[in-house]
Formats: structure tokens, C-alpha cells, sequence
């Protein structure tokens, strides 16, 4: 009996065995392939703390090394549903641009609402909101980088891990799921370096849709605004066009979080203001 | 007959036209910094600015003058530019311009905020040439609970479909000015303006006008500008939701004249009602604005008065991705107690765009932003149906760094002397000017 057991128990143990090894087999992309997106998903998250405000200066060069620079006040507040921010950007320098404000309002299941106060027209006026791939404010950041991509409009595989400074990262590869996300984007792939402590975004890159490189950017100085929840903000963000050489570096220079911002920062009353 | 217009006046302020305004500029600057503990640092959770310290981290890092002009409010810009002929309807042709602006934004500890801007222009550097300046815009404002307040000399810009505005009728333009950017040519009416927020996006807005100004055009008639001190307007607006819509009210004179058979631009008393709305809807926006217009011909019997009128415009936008857009936008204006202008009553309505029952037309404009947003170029024109004359308007700008932007563009106008087009045809200009930002 003993031996009968021990050779159920053996056999039951080749079986389990042989069900893990072929699960082992058949699994690995499933298994990554979910690994990935709960990746994405905790990444997605990493960044929707309460709410900022905070003055940033951008700096953009391009290809000859010749410089703007802008700075920006700016507030940001989530919405009750843990996913949609609102944005708002008041531009402070250079005297060309002093006084543009802009507002977006994001919207995970429609299009994104967005308005713009232009001094010389002295009114605000709706943009439409549907393209992401134009450039933010003349940066190298889009408007898609800069909201930020919804993680279940793209196919995301887990392809190896690495460090990053140091740092031990996950490397995901994303593609859009379909023609509109490509055209909308304009990315046919993205590649990021998501730290594996906090999910953070350390660097990504990001193809055009012809598949050529585009874009290299970069997440540094990253600070845990949100401790409860584990919430972060990079300090300062650099992306690069590899096409043209131009770049963009910005850095938030001052910056406080979750300190209770007035939903008046949110409205077109507040962009006429000067 | 053949007597210049009158020149306006800045008389509620106590100013000339053509001087005074920057010492006035310059007095409110001074003011500033002679009272100190006013332009104390603000925190940001305090009030909605931004906070001072970050002016004075531009300061850090600026040119010294300039870094002080940064922390007192103060920008602005020096240009100069060529045009081949002025907006003067005259033959003077290939004229060299210069002019400084000057703009004050400053936000005062207690919450109020002062803004001034201004010009002085040399529109023709011969020697007998076009000197002249202009305060566009001085006023405080401040918000107390629900409330804003503005008072002063101020731009108040109505509308929602692109530079064709029906509803836009409290402050005016000045067609004279050699600015290469369409919307300098406003400048602003003296004016308190209260907005009661109701909502977050719901608002009330009254205004009162005590001083009526008048749109500018150069002509070599007589204008007669009221002196009267009672209009006003009245704006029920809600923006910041899906649709944008608004409905307004105004009562006052016609910032745009009546010109008579007897040689005299006139203004009148009007009350307009109007409306806009707009939206966006995947890659287009779409955007509507009517007004009709009661005048003091209701009956269509007073050759020098505009009969009773409704405008309306209709436009879609559209991003074709990649920083490129285009908008058209469709308008007509329909006259009511309408009948065809005798030879007397001809120039009148062909001024007001009364010649036909019905005006209709077409605007156009195409954008595209190349180079990180430092090259933008455009294309705007229009045109009108049934009377064939049309305008074009290509324009070039490059922000050649954050100081030195160069902009240069060619204005046309063609059209026969039945059309406003025809009688533009004369201001046809090549223009370029070169910004240094201060």
C-alpha cells in the first residue's frame, strides 16, 4: 500500500509535473503578456496623485544649439474617478507668449476637452482635442505623452528586463491596437523602462508610423509625492527628436502636492484673468 | 465736403491721442514701485497667480534690465517693418514703420490687478509721415466671492466663430494701424464690466459703457461721434462643458457708421440680440453666432441709416494632424424692409453690406506650425457670393529666438466698386516687420 501510495503520489507528482512543465511551455507569453499590462496599469496609476501646482521651465533647442525658454505656472487636480486629470497651464515668459493659459480637461471614455486664452484675442476659445501627436506647446513631448497613454488602447508584451542606471527595469514593449491609436499618436510602437520598485517611467522610445525612430525621453528625479497610495513625479523630463535633433528638456522648479487646489483654477473665468 | 475725420479722444482718461499715454504708463509703473509692500510675494494657495517667486527666479536668470522690467509686469516690444502701401486708402506706397509697445500686468497683494498697454507708432518715417500712439487697454480688476470687476479702458472681444463676429459690437477696431497681426487693430472702450459666476461655468455679465468709441478707418469725410454715456450690454455665458454656448444683449450706438448722402458718417443707436455656441466633435469643431440687429430705420424708409439686420456665421475647423488646420466658415446677412439702394443711397450700403437682401459669403483660413512651433504659416481669405470681390491674406511668422520674431505677409483685396472689397483694393499691401521682445 505504501508502495502503491508512494507510486500514486509519484505518479500524481510526474503528472503535476508534467501539467506545470506544459503549462510552464505554454504560458510564458500569457503569462507576460498579463504581466505586462498589470505593469502598465500600475505605471498608469503611479502618476495620479490629488493634485499639484507647480512652476516649470521648459527649454528647447534645436538642432544648432539655439535656445527658448518658457516657464509655466501650472495646476493639476484628479478627478473623482482616480483617472481623469485636469490641467492648467499659464505661460509667465517669454513676453510673447505671457499671459497664454491653457486648460485641459481629460476624459477617459470621450475625447479630451480643451480651451485656450490667447491675449491677443482676449477670449478663450475650445480646441479640438482628438489629436495627440501634434507637439506640446512647440515641445518634444506630444500631447498623448504629456496626458499620457491609455494603457488599454495598445498591445503591451513584457520583452526583458534591465537596469537603467541602476536601476532594475521592466521593459515594455507597446503597440497601438488599432489604426486610429496609431494615427492619433502617431507612434507605431513604444518602448519603455518601467522601474521595478515604484513603476515609474525611467526612459522610453517611441517610433513613428512609418516604424522609424523618433523620440528618446527620458524621467529623472523622481519624487514620492503621494506616500500612502505611492504616488510620483518625475522633476525633470527630457525627450529628444531623433529626426531632427531637436530637444526638449523641462524642469520643475517648484512644485506642491495634494494641498487641497481650488477647482477655480479649472475654469475659463480663471484663464481671462490676467 | 472734403474735411478730415474727426480724431477721436482719450478724454476719459485725461489724455491725448497722440501723447501723454505712456507718461500715463509710466505713472502707473512708478506707482507700483513706489508702494512696495503692494507687490509683496503672493503663495499660490493663497490667491489664483502665480506666485512672485517665480518672477524673481526669471529674474535671476534674465538680462538685468530686463529682469527688472520682468519683476515690475512690464513687456513689450520695439518693431519695425516695410509695407508697400499704408491702410490709408491713399496712393502713398513703400513705407517704413516703427513703433514701441509697452504692456504692464502687475497683480497686487490684496488681489488687484493692474493692466495697461499701449503704443506709440511712426507709421510712415519720412518726414511727413504718420505719427501717432494709443492707450489699447488700462484698467484694474478684481474678484470678490463670485464676482470679477473691471473698470477702465478694456477689450471686450465677443464671439465664438473665427474674425467674423456678429456679437461683437461693444469695442472697436482700428483699421489704420500698420500691425501685422490681425487682432492689434482693437483697442478698448472705458467700460465697467461685472461678471456674476453663478456656476463654475455659468456667468452673468453686465457692462456699462459711459464712453462710446468708434471703429477708425482713414476717410476723408466728416464723422460725428456720440457723446451720449448710455450703453450697455448684457452676456449670459456658460463655457467649459461640453458645448459652449452664450446669449447677449446690447444697447448702445453703432460702432460702425452710417455713411450719408450728404457726405457724413453718422452713428446710430442699435440693440442687438445675439448668440453663439460651439463644440468639438472628434477632429472638427463646429461654431455658429447670430445676431439681429434693431436699428433706427426699422422700416426701411432712411437711405442713411442701416435697415434692421441679422448676421449670421456658421464655421467648421478642422486638424488634419500634424499641426495643420483649416477652417470655413459660410455667413450671410439678411436685411429686412430691404429695397435697392438708389444712386444716392449707393456708397451707404455698400459700407453697411446692405446692397443685396441678402449678403452671402465665404472665409477661409489654413495653418500649418512647422519646427517645434517656431515657423507658422497661414492663408485666410474670403469672398462674396453674389458680388464677386474676395480678399487674401498669406502671412509668414518666425520666432528666430525668444526676443526676435520677423513676420511678413501680403494683403489683397480685388473686387468692383460695388463691393467693400473694391474700395479696399487701394490699401493692397506686401508687409514685413521685425519684433524685439523686451
Amino acid at each position: 500500500m505504501i508502495t502503491s501510495k508512494m507510486t500514486l503520489s509519484k505518479s500524481s507528482f510526474l503528472l503535476m509535473s508534467g501539467l506545470v512543465l506544459v503549462a510552464g511551455m505554454a504560458l510564458p507569453k500569457v503569462s507576460w503578456a498579463l504581466t505586462a499590462i498589470e505593469i502598465m496599469e500600475k505605471n498608469f496609476v503611479v502618476g495620479k496623485y490629488p493634485d499639484s501646482t507647480s512652476e516649470s521651465t521648459m527649454t528647447l533647442t534645436n538642432k544648432s544649439g539655439q535656445q527658448r525658454v518658457r516657464k509655466t505656472f501650472g495646476t493639476s487636480k484628479l478627478d473623482a474617478n482616480g483617472i481623469d486629470n485636469k490641467r492648467m497651464t499659464r505661460f509667465l515668459e517669454p513676453a510673447d507668449v505671457k499671459g497664454t493659459v491653457s486648460l485641459l480637461v481629460e476624459h477617459s471614455d470621450k475625447d479630451d476637452d480643451i480651451w485656450i486664452y490667447l491675449p491677443s484675442l482676449k477670449k478663450v476659445r475650445r480646441l479640438i482635442s482628438s489629436n495627440k501627436k501634434d507637439s506640446f506647446v512647440g515641445t518634444d513631448f506630444s500631447y498623448g505623452d504629456v496626458i499620457g497613454h491609455k494603457v488599454n488602447e495598445w498591445n503591451h508584451t513584457l520583452t526583458k528586463e534591465e537596469e537603467v542606471e541602476g536601476a532594475p527595469c521592466y521593459v515594455i514593449e507597446s503597440i497601438p491596437k488599432d489604426a486610429t491609436v496609431k494615427a492619433n499618436t502617431g507612434y507605431a510602437k513604444r518602448i519603455s523602462w518601467i522601474q521595478k520598485d515604484n513603476f515609474v517611467t525611467v526612459k522610453t522610445i517611441a517610433y513613428d508610423e512609418a516604424n522609424e525612430l523618433l523620440k528618446e525621453a527620458t524621467y529623472k528625479r523622481w519624487k514620492e509625492v503621494e506616500p500612502v497610495k505611492h504616488r510620483w513625479q518625475a522633476g525633470i523630463l527630457e525627450a529628444k527628436n531623433l529626426q531632427t535633433g531637436h530637444h526638449t528638456v523641462i524642469t520643475i522648479d517648484q512644485s506642491k502636492y495634494n494641498t487641497g487646489v481650488k477647482d477655480e483654477y479649472f475654469t475659463t473665468r480663471y484663464m481671462e484673468q490676467q | 465736403m472734403h474735411v478730415e475725420k474727426m480724431p477721436q479722444t482719450f478724454s476719459a482718461l485725461g489724455m491725448s491721442s497722440s501723447g501723454g499715454i505712456f507718461s500715463s504708463l509710466f505713472l502707473a509703473i512708478a506707482l507700483v514701485l513706489t508702494v512696495p509692500s503692494l507687490v509683496n510675494a503672493s503663495e499660490i494657495d493663497d490667491d489664483l497667480a502665480p506666485p512672485m517667486s517665480l518672477e524673481e527666479a526669471t529674474a535671476a536668470t534674465s538680462h538685468p534690465l530686463k529682469a527688472q522690467l520682468s519683476q515690475l509686469g512690464v513687456t513689450g516690444s520695439f518693431r519695425t517693418g516695410y509695407w508697400s502701401s499704408n491702410r490709408l486708402y491713399d496712393d502713398v506706397s513703400n513705407v517704413g514703420t516703427a513703433s514701441a509697445w509697452l504692456k504692464l500686468e502687475k497683480k497686487l497683494d490684496n488681489g488687484i490687478g493692474l493692466f495697461a498697454e499701449g503704443y506709440s507708432a511712426r507709421e510712415d518715417l519720412r518726414s511727413d509721415g504718420n505719427t501717432r500712439s494709443s492707450m489699447r487697454e488700462m484698467y484694474i480688476e478684481t474678484r470678490q466671492g463670485d464676482f470679477d470687476f473691471r473698470i477702465g479702458r478694456q477689450i471686450i472681444a465677443w464671439g465664438r466663430t473665427d474674425r467674423l463676429n456678429p456679437t461683437d459690437n461693444l469695442t472697436p477696431r482700428d483699421a489704420r494701424l500698420m500691425a501685422a497681426d490681425i487682432d492689434e487693430d482693437r483697442f478698448g472702450s472705458l467700460a465697467a464690466k461685472a461678471s456674476w459666476n453663478l456656476t463654475a461655468n455659468d456667468s452673468l455679465t453686465l457692462v456699462l459703457l459711459p464712453e462710446f468709441q468708434a471703429n477708425k478707418s482713414y476717410s476723408k469725410y466728416t464723422e460725428v461721434i456720440p457723446t451720449a454715456n448710455n450703453q450697455w450690454a448684457i452676456k449670459y455665458d456658460q463655457s467649459g462643458k461640453p458645448i459652449d454656448w452664450s446669449v447677449s444683449y446690447y444697447d448702445g450706438y453703432d460702432i460702425s457708421s452710417d455713411f450719408s448722402s450728404t457726405g457724413v458718417y453718422q452713428h446710430y443707436r442699435i440693440k442687438v440680440f445675439g448668440m453663439d455656441i460651439a463644440t468639438t466633435v472628434g477632429s472638427n469643431r463646429f461654431a455658429l453666432e447670430s445676431a439681429y440687429t434693431q436699428t433706427q430705420d426699422m422700416n426701411g424708409t432712411d437711405e442713411n441709416i442701416k435697415n434692421p439686420f441679422l448676421y449670421t456665421v456658421f464655421g467648421v475647423e478642422h486638424d488634419f494632424g500634424n499641426n495643420t488646420s483649416g477652417i470655413i466658415q459660410i455667413f450671410n446677412r439678411h436685411v429686412y424692409n430691404y429695397t435697392t439702394a438708389s444712386d444716392t443711397g449707393r456708397l451707404h450700403d455698400i459700407f453697411s453690406s446692405q446692397l443685396d437682401r441678402n449678403q452671402d459669403g465665404i472665409s477661409i483660413r489654413i495653418a500649418k506650425k512647422w519646427l517645434n512651433e517656431t515657423l507658422e504659416t497661414e492663408l485666410a481669405g474670403s469672398t462674396l457670393l453674389e458680388r464677386n470681390g474676395y480678399s487674401l491674406r498669406p502671412r509668414v511668422t518666425y520666432l528666430w529666438s525668444d526676443s526676435i520674431k520677423l513676420l511678413a505677409g501680403y494683403e489683397y483685396y480685388e473686387g468692383n466698386s460695388n463691393t467693400y472689397y473694391g474700395y479696399l483694393k487701394k490699401n493692397n499691401t506686401l508687409f514685413m516687420e521685425l519684433r524685439y521682445f523686451y
